[in-house]
This record gives structure tokens, C-alpha cells and sequence, in this order.
């Protein structure tokens, strides 16, 4: 098979130490486009999607494999085989954070250190653990994504339109950025939200940089002290940008995280 | 400083603070990242609160949780690398727990560098009109149920025609096989009487073919043929025969003109002209014969057959070749309607036309199929 293709793999820069950027729930690598690029002149850059996301190969995304984070993780590894990278600094965002986690445990080695943008190992709060959503809230996303009733029919747009032969009518329509087929995002969702990865945190043993956002209606500032507090040597960086996309919304302050944290 | 929005109602002038405030869609000014610097009373009405109450928020907080997730996972990453997006559904979730569904656009206001200033949003409730799309989704599926139940009936009843038909055929062979054998030894006293068993049992051998060719090409099969070069005027004149000895009280008069083998399949031309040539007597005047041309040149076949008496009225052309179409005004002339629906098909199987012209003349049905 043809990782490259199949995770639209994109490797740039100057350096030899390899920085790998992964992209969450939602999206796709561009979601690095204000960062990656400060990092071109020292470092080998490897982007890519997540199966499913963006211009990743759409027919690969086998629903059993994606069920769990795992199948994301054996992708990230399979690439890192086949690029021959090893010693890898690894930026996550969102969920991928987790994928990075799993990927480092499952063959030592390969990431060096880890960079976890907005990262949670468990969206649903449990006992004294506020992962900031309750059950029944999940339970509503979930159940919204399952009646599409939301905008997630906005990638429908160019069926919808019927006319494939008149391109500027779909492009017109739909917004080209972040469209998601709904079937594969509805998946990615159930995947990404109900996964609970607390239990792999202490054994994560290299060093570890935790960027977390104010005001972050997805990854509240309990969950980045839960981590920092779980994952001994890790730091956690308070930032001022808002919301859950740092990369986007502030993408000076993110870069200025992560070029202290790697020198 | 605080907007000034005009109070007295009786000196109404236009202003942009009142266009704003008053507005029938929601308006919401945040900045860059995102957290609520003015909304008007449109959203604060959604919202249930004061417009002061929103200041500092997110524009999330407004959002029932998916419409959240959504909007911090997609729509807020689209904002920054597209500078907006446009006709996105979402769900404002009030403060008392009542959701109403919206249509939302927002703008990421950008300056000469490009750099980003504030976001705009503009919302625009859409509850009816997702109503009317739900209910257009509902009425939809409960039409392609419908359409399951109602094809797989015709399925159905099309079997039942073509295993009908297919039963029918052995014991009415049986009658005309013993027809056959009583003519052969009966006497002149009962030959009128086998005439007319003859004919009624060719008919109904016609009729039934006919039945089980509609029911197959229903059925998707359509007509299939085995062609070969053969040497046509035989069979035709073999069909002529036949119908002569059924309808021995009408004149047929042919002209054959073919003298190359023709490639086609001859049982279906077969059936073509005897279909053809029973519509002729059916529905052509009694006293003028029934004329039947055959032409094979340079590879090209026309066959046509011809018959005097009144046109086909003008309102029956369009459906003439659509199966079950019947001469309304006539309804005492036999036939199912399906004669000439199988020679359009025959004709259709060997990429040949069948056409018609009728006048107060002659009706001619003509046959064309290029070399």
C-alpha cells in the first residue's frame, strides 16, 4: 500500500531532525499552515491527514481499523517505517495528541518528544476527572452527528448540486476547507470522544510539552493539569490564545511555545 | 461609548445603530479570538439574556454541544484559513434549554496585511425553513417506499403473465395439433367448423406470444435474437399463407422483391409481419385487400404492409407503439393493444425502424432496417 498516498504525507524543510505535525478531529493539515512553516528552516517538516480527513485517500478508511485510536496510531508508525524516520518530535493537536501517545508506546524509540497542542485523554467527566463534558452532553453530540441536522451537511453541497460538470457552482456552495464526508466525521467522532486513554499517560517517558489554551470549550485547563500532573518531567504552558486551536487563533504564541520548549 | 439608538418612534431617521439593534437577524461583533466585543438584541432575545450579558463570551457558548464541537473542530478553523464561512446550520441553545435552529455566516474582517481585525457573524433563524426541508426529506423517503412496494408488485404481475402465458400455450397446441389432424380426415360438413377453430386458435398462439414477448421485455430481458443470413422470402411467403388459410375471406397481395440472403431473425420478422398483417384485417376495410411489399436492396430491408379503410385517429399516433394502446372508439375490435408494441421492439432488437402514415388513403406500416 501507499502510505504517502494514503495519508497525503507532505515532507518539507532544511533540517535532519524530523518534526512530524498530526491534525484532530475536524479538518486536515492545514491546520499547521501558521506554524509549520516557522519551523522549515531547521527542521524536516512530514505533514499529513488523518484517513478520512482532507486529501487522504477516502477508499482506505476501513471502519473497524478507525474504530479505535490505535488504527490511527499503526498509520503514524507505518509512516515514520516507510519515510525511514526515527527520533521524531511529534506535534499533535486534539485527539491526535493520543495517537502520538499510543504511536510512542508501540514502538519505542521512533518519537523522541512530544508536543501535545489542546490535548485530552477523555472528553467525559468520571468521578473526580473533569473532562468537561458529561455523558448525556456526548450523548447529544453524538446523536446530533447521527441526524445530521447540523452543518455537517455542508460537504453535501456538490451532490446536493447534482452537476458535478459545473465546478464553480459547487465551489461556490460548499466551503473548501475542512470538508468532511459526514458517514467518515460521524465515525471520527464517535472514535475521538468516547476514547479514554488516562491509564496511558504515566507511562509516557519522554519529554513532553502540554500547550493549553484559555477558555477552551473542548479541552478545559483541568484536563492540561490532569496531564502535566500525570505525565512525570512533562511541562504544561498556560497560553493566553482562546478556544481549541491555538495553531490557528494564535499561531506566534504556539510557535514561541514550542521553539523554547525544543531548545 | 454606548450606541445611541433613537427612542423617539414619531421621528424615525435612518441610522446605522438603529439598523443594527433592530435588525431581524442576529448580528455579533467579536474579536480575534473569537470572544463577543457587541451583539445586537435579535441574539440576546435567542439567548435569553441581556446584551451585555454576552459581552466576553465565545460565540460556542451560544451553541447546543454539537453545534459547539462543530464549530470549534471545523467551522473555526475554516474561519481562519478561508477569512469566512456561509449557510452553515446550527442550533442556538436559549437559556431556558429551547433550541432554535439557525443560519449562520461570519466574516473574518481582515486589514491591508491581511492581518485579522474582528469576526462578524451574521444569524439568520431558520426553523421553518428547516422544517420544510425535513418534511421535504420525510416525503421523500416515505415516495421511494412507495416506489419499492409498487415495482415489486409489477415484478410480480409481470411474472405471473409470462408463467401464465407460458401454460397457456401447451394445451392450446394441443387443440390446434388435433385441429390439423381432423381436417385432414373430416368431411365438408365439418371443414367450416375447423376453419373456424383454426383461426381462433392462431389467434389466440398470436395473442399469447405476444403476452409472454411484453411480459420478458418487461422483465428486462428484452427481445432477444438470434440472427442469420437466410434467405427471407420464403418465410415470408410461409406467413402469408397462413394468414390467408386463417382469413380466407380477405385478399393479400405481395410484392417481394428479395433476392440477396437478409441478416436478421426470421421467427421475428415472422411475427412482425403476422402481427402487422392481422392489424391490417382487424382494422382495415373489409373490401380492399391487405398489400404487402418487401424490397432488399444494397443490403437495405423494407417491408411494409398496407391496408385501405378509415385513418388512425390523430389523439392515438403518439401511443401508437406504447403497449396496451387500443382504438378507444372501437373497443369491439379484438386485441390486448400489444401487437404492435412487440414489432416496434422486434424492430428495435435488430436497430431497424418501424414507422406508420396514415391518411383517409391508406395506412402503411412500414419496416426499415439499414444494411
Amino acid at each position: 500500500m501507499d502510505v504517502v498516498r494514503r495519508n497525503n504525507v507532505v515532507v518539507k524543510g532544511n533540517g535532519s531532525q524530523v518534526m512530524m505535525f498530526a491534525h484532530g478531529f475536524g479538518c486536515d493539515q492545514n491546520m499547521w499552515r501558521y506554524v509549520a512553516p516557522a519551523f522549515e528552516e531547521n527542521y524536516k517538516i512530514v505533514l499529513f491527514d488523518l484517513v478520512g480527513a482532507g486529501g487522504s485517500d477516502l477508499s482506505a478508511f476501513i471502519p473497524r481499523k478507525y474504530e479505535k485510536l490505535e488504527g490511527y496510531a499503526d498509520d503514524i508508525i507505518e509512516i515514520a517505517t516507510v519515510l525511514q524516520l526515527r527520533d521524531i518530535i511529534f506535534v499533535g493537536h486534539s485527539v491526535s495528541t493520543l495517537m502520538g501517545i499510543i504511536a510512542s508506546q508501540k514502538s519505542p524509540g521512533l518519537l523522541k518528544s512530544l508536543v501535545l497542542v489542546s490535548p485530552s485523554p477523555s472528553y467525559i467527566n468520571d468521578g473526580d476527572y473533569v473532562g468537561g463534558f458529561t455523558k448525556p452532553q456526548i450523548e447529544e453530540l453524538l446523536e446530533s452527528l447521527d441526524q445530521n441536522h447540523l452543518g455537517w451537511s455542508m460537504a453535501m453541497a456538490p451532490v446536493i448540486m447534482g452537476n458535478p460538470d459545473r465546478k464553480e457552482l459547487s465551489e461556490e456552495l460548499s466551503n473548501s476547507f475542512c470538508r468532511t464526508d459526514p458517514a467518515i466525521a460521524k465515525h471520527f467522532a464517535r472514535t475521538t470522544f468516547l476514547s479514554d486513554k488516562r491509564d496511558l499517560l504515566s507511562a509516557v517517558h519522554i519529554p513532553t510539552l502540554i500547550l493549553q489554551c484559555a477558555d477552551d470549550v473542548i479541552a478545559p485547563q483541568s484536563v492540561g493539569e490532569y496531564m502535566h500532573q500525570q505525565m512525570n518531567g512533562s511541562k504544561l504552558v498556560l497560553m493566553k490564545a482562546t478556544g481549541h486551536c491555538p495553531n490557528l487563533s494564535a499561531p506566534e504564541e504556539t510557535i514561541d511555545g514550542i521553539m523554547t520548549f525544543l531548545s | 461609548m454606548e450606541p445611541q439608538i433613537p427612542t423617539d418612534t414619531n421621528d424615525l431617521q435612518e441610522n446605522f445603530e438603529d439598523f443594527f439593534e433592530t435588525a431581524l437577524c442576529g448580528f455579533i461583533i467579536a474579536n480575534t479570538q473569537g470572544s463577543i466585543l457587541r451583539a445586537n438584541k435579535k441574539v440576546a432575545e435567542w439567548a435569553n439574556c441581556a446584551t451585555d450579558d454576552l459581552k466576553g463570551k465565545r460565540f460556542s457558548d451560544l451553541l447546543t454541544i454539537g453545534g459547539k464541537i462543530y464549530y470549534e473542530t471545523h467551522l473555526w478553523p475554516l474561519l481562519r484559513m478561508q477569512g469566512f464561512f456561509d449557510e452553515v446550520v446550527l442550533e442556538l441553545s436559549g437559556a431556558t434549554g429551547q433550541k432554535l435552529r439557525v443560519m449562520v455566516n461570519a466574516l473574518e474582517r481582515r486589514d491591508k496585511d491581511g492581518k485579522p481585525c474582528f469576526i462578524r457573524y451574521t444569524i439568520l433563524k431558520a426553523s421553518d425553513r428547516l422544517q420544510y426541508e425535513q418534511n421535504l426529506q420525510e416525503a421523500k423517503k416515505i415516495a421511494e417506499q412507495e416506489l419499492i412496494k409498487q415495482t415489486e408488485l409489477v415484478t410480480l404481475r409481470e411474472q405471473l403473465i409470462a408463467v401464465l402465458g407460458h401454460d397457456l400455450r401447451n394445451p392450446l397446441s394441443a387443440v390446434a395439433m388435433a385441429v390439423d389432424l381432423l381436417t385432414s380426415t373430416s368431411g365438408d360438413e365439418t371443414t367450416i367448423l375447423l376453419a373456424t377453430l383454426k383461426r381462433s386458435t392462431s389467434r389466440m398462439r398470436e395473442l399469447i406470444n405476444n403476452i409472454m414477448d411484453f411480459a420478458r421485455t418487461r422483465l428486462g430481458e428484452g427481445i432477444v435474437l438470434s440472427r442469420q443470413d437466410i434467405a427471407l422470402e420464403p418465410v415470408l411467403q410461409e406467413v402469408v399463407a397462413e394468414m390467408r388459410l386463417i382469413y380466407p375471406n380477405r385478399e393479400i397481395r405481395t410484392l417481394f422483391e428479395i433476392i440477396e440472403p437478409v441478416n436478421c431473425d426470421s421467427h421475428r420478422i415472422a411475427q412482425l409481419l403476422s402481427n402487422l398483417i392481422a392489424n391490417a384485417i382487424t382494422h382495415g376495410d373489409n373490401n380492399f385487400p391487405v398489400n404487402i411489399h418487401a424490397i432488399h436492396d444494397d443490403g437495405n430491408l423494407e417491408l411494409s404492409v398496407c391496408n385501405n379503410g378509415d385513418p388512425i385517429p390523430a389523439d392515438l399516433h403518439e401511443h401508437l407503439f406504447a403497449p396496451f394502446t387500443r382504438e378507444a372508439i372501437l373497443p369491439s375490435k379484438p386485441g390486448l393493444g400489444l401487437g404492435l408494441y412487440i414489432c416496434s421492439e422486434i424492430a428495435r432488437a435488430h436497430n431497424a425502424k418501424l414507422s406508420f402514415a396514415s391518411s383517409a388513403k391508406e395506412t402503411c406500416f412500414t419496416f426499415y432496417m439499414n444494411s
